[in-house]
């Protein structure tokens, strides 16, 4: 088995983008595209979303995207077969750069944990972020995703505590995600009594209670926030900012085309 | 049955008055009482259903991490980790305070009314010509149905927690009308998430909400139900952790939920084992209820599950325009999956998005039900059925003109399948329904389905 895209990316000592885009997002056949527009524009890795009906951790916005795209035909089935033909560069150039699925637990167990974990390996992800699997509900599955190689990246919050903290950073297998607000996705505003110096503070006592690199990701939508949240964490998520810059595509190719110019402004 | 009278007589001698109340909470008089009690039933039955009942009770869940069997759990983004470990944490305390206890039992007794009556419902048995069926009238709690069991012990968590601000998710309508209830009662801010589809069929509670100075916040996404009125609650809980208490309406969500609203609502089946002792001297032989997310139903047969099978214990969820169209009986017809921090049985498709449930009644319209019940299902502890719009819609009638009862269309549901099975049943078995609330809500469905 060949080394996994993200743990072989992250030896390298580069603070990293990453992109969050919900597939299908806002027409039929844009994932190709888009991903390939993110790739050539300088996304480190790119998460992609499984829409679930039900997203009880995100905002309006990709609410409104996972809709679209169960709408556009997504189920994890179709995800997995975009995913593939993105390695082969079927309809696009090959997609080279990490991939991360991340989404609700619901369509993985009704997909079937074993099948899923052998079928996205074969696909060509590289890792899986579940925000309703915290460490305490994942053992098993965890170790089963590790049998396969696969990068299982668990979340950190602003009122996560210390040993929490520690704890997350052992199970994570090769980088945590923290949140940069304790709110549902796209949120910029900070928690009251929360100030810009304060996010900083969550960020210094992250780093000094883990070991392995973290990203940090929620409300970051321009150059500026990236590279705040550089000096801090090891890589900055961009995902709502994203989905609404290309929400007004009318074809697949100006959805690349939106992701593509937005995410230039990014680097 | 003298047995029984003597023996509770004698004690109340020897510890005072009350006494009846005092016992039931010490298992091991809970137990004597119980072997005298069911003496009279033991006569016909065979040598290993006195073991089951002489036995003390092995039921406990859920256990550490909020597992009811397989089900249950906290599935939530770290977000939540902190609210839901405060929560639980707030709960035990309350739960070891005597003085919390007290404030409870007090304002259930002078403020809901309790203990609601147990009511022979003669005209409704005479009709079906069977079994003695008896109503537990929980339709007559101050603001017309079980909810505030709920919402009133939750409330007190929340002003125990120092939250000054509070939400709700509804569907009905009957447990935010609870929580605006307790919230203006006790002067906290209150946000109610409703459905747009629910606002619209049930305009009187809306109504009510508003009177009580609850701010009703339509729910635009998704099917417009109780579902994502649930969600959004849990995402309003999520962007704001310190000040808000949100104070779920059933037996549904992640841990510690499921288990702090069964113990609120279990004084109904308290409650009713005490009365059907002090009516009919020996337990019933079914007891029913209706399920959604069955919080009427647990609370009702949480303190029956010692007796099982010697008392049946039967939910009824609702099969809307029927099991093969559409309905929302997640337990007869689901999947386990997880929704709303739990895993439990969900009706969804085969690439696990949730599908929309359906039935007459709001109530009953959620796509999911508590993991406590798919648990019991399991043990085989209770058993699980389901009525449909149509049959629920001919029990509301015939228990208005037999009893003068006008009921929730959720409670005519079980009312449903009580008479069913009452015409099976010889004269001197018991049933009890639980009579979850009243029907007024429903008034303009009922109006708009009987053409009156």
């Amino acid at each position: 088995m060949t080394e996994n895209r993200i743990t072989a990316l992250l030896r390298q000592d580069k603070k990293l983008l990453l992109a969050y885009y919900m597939p299908e997002f806002p027409v039929a056949g844009a994932t190709l595209p888009v991903l390939e527009a993110l790739q050539e524009s300088g996304a480190d890795i790119i998460e992609l979303g499984i829409p679930f009906s039900d997203p009880v951790g995100d905002g309006p916005v990709i609410q409104e995207a996972a809709h679209r795209s169960i709408a556009n035909g997504v189920s994890l089935h179709r995800l997995l077969d975009i995913v593939g033909r993105a390695r082969r560069g079927e309809g696009c150039r090959k997609i080279t750069v990490p991939i991360l699925l991340m989404g609700y637990c619901n369509p993985l167990i009704a997909y079937g944990g074993d099948c899923f974990l052998t079928d996205a390996t074969e696909a060509g992800v590289d890792g899986l972020l579940l925000p309703d699997l915290p460490p305490e509900e994942a053992g098993e599955f965890l170790e089963r995703a590790k049998a396969f190689s696969m990068t299982v990246v668990f979340l950190i919050s602003p009122v996560t505590p210390p040993e929490r903290i520690e704890m997350i950073d052992g199970m994570s297998t090769d980088f945590s995600y923290c949140l940069a607000v304790n709110a549902t996705t796209g949120t910029a505003k900070l928690s009251e009594g929360d100030t810009e110096a304060s996010v900083d503070e969550y960020l210094k006592r992250v780093r000094r209670h883990t070991k392995k690199k973290f990203v940090v990701g929620f409300g970051i939508k321009d150059r500026e926030r990236v590279e705040h949240m550089w000096r801090f964490a090891d890589g900055a998520v961009v995902g709502t900012a994203l989905l609404q810059n290309i929400a007004s595509a009318g074809t697949p190719q100006e959805a690349a085309r939106l992701a593509g110019e937005f995410w230039r402004t990014l680097r | 049955m003298d047995c029984c009278k003597l023996f509770t007589e004698w004690l109340s001698a020897v510890f005072g008055c009350d006494i009846l109340e005092e016992i039931i909470k010490y298992n091991f008089y809970c137990r004597m009482i119980r072997y005298f009690l069911t003496i009279r039933a033991l006569q016909p039955a065979a040598a290993t259903t006195r073991i089951q009942l002489m036995s003390p009770s092995t039921y406990s869940a859920p256990d550490h991490a909020g597992k009811f069997g397989e089900f249950g759990g906290k599935f939530i983004p770290e977000t939540l980790v902190q609210n839901a470990a405060a929560l639980e944490e707030a709960y035990i305390q309350a739960k070891n305070d005597p003085k919390f206890q007290q404030t409870l039992d007090r304002l259930l007794a002078d403020y809901v009314g309790r203990p609601t009556p147990l009511y022979h419902a003669e005209g409704l048995s005479a009709k079906c010509g069977g079994a003695r069926i008896y109503l537990k009238r929980e339709d007559l709690c101050h603001t017309g149905a079980h909810k505030i069991n709920n919402a009133l012990g939750q409330v007190l968590l929340a002003r125990r927690m120092n939250r000054k601000r509070v939400i709700a998710e509804t569907g009905a309508g009957q447990h935010g009308v609870a929580t605006a209830t307790v919230c203006a009662l006790f002067n906290l801010e209150c946000v109610v998430y409703m459905g747009e589809e629910d606002i619209r069929r049930q305009a009187p509670n809306v109504a009510r909400m508003k009177l009580l100075g609850a701010e009703v916040r339509p729910v635009t996404s998704g099917s417009r139900t109780l579902k994502d009125a649930t969600s959004e609650a849990i995402r309003d809980w999520m962007n704001n952790p310190e000040e808000t208490f949100y104070i779920i309406g059933s037996v549904v969500g992640m841990h510690p939920y499921p288990m702090i609203v069964r113990d609120f609502q279990a004084v109904i089946g308290r409650e009713t084992r005490r009365q059907i002792l002090e009516q009919e001297g020996h337990l019933p032989d079914l007891i029913t209820a209706c399920i959604g997310g069955g919080s009427n139903a647990v609370g009702m047969f949480y303190e029956f599950l010692s007796d099982t099978p010697t008392v049946e214990l039967v939910g009824v969820e609702a099969a809307g325009e029927g099991l093969e169209g559409r309905h929302a009986a997640s337990l007869t017809m689901g999947s386990p999956g997880v929704l709303h921090g739990a895993m439990t049985k969900l009706l969804q498709n085969e690439d696990g998005q949730i599908q929309e449930a359906h039935s007459i009644s709001a109530g009953l319209d959620y796509p999911g039900v508590g993991p406590e019940h798919c648990h019991l299902q399991e043990l085989g502890l209770v058993s699980y059925t389901s009525a449909t719009d149509i049959e629920a819609l001919g029990a509301l009638k015939t228990l208005a003109e037999t009893e003068g009862i006008i009921c929730a269309l959720e409670s005519a549901h079980a009312i449903h399948y009580a008479i069913q099975r009452a015409s099976t049943m010889p004269k001197e078995a018991i049933i009890i329904v639980n009579l979850s609330g009243r029907g007024d809500k429903d008034m303009e469905t009922i109006m708009k389905e009987l053409n009156l």
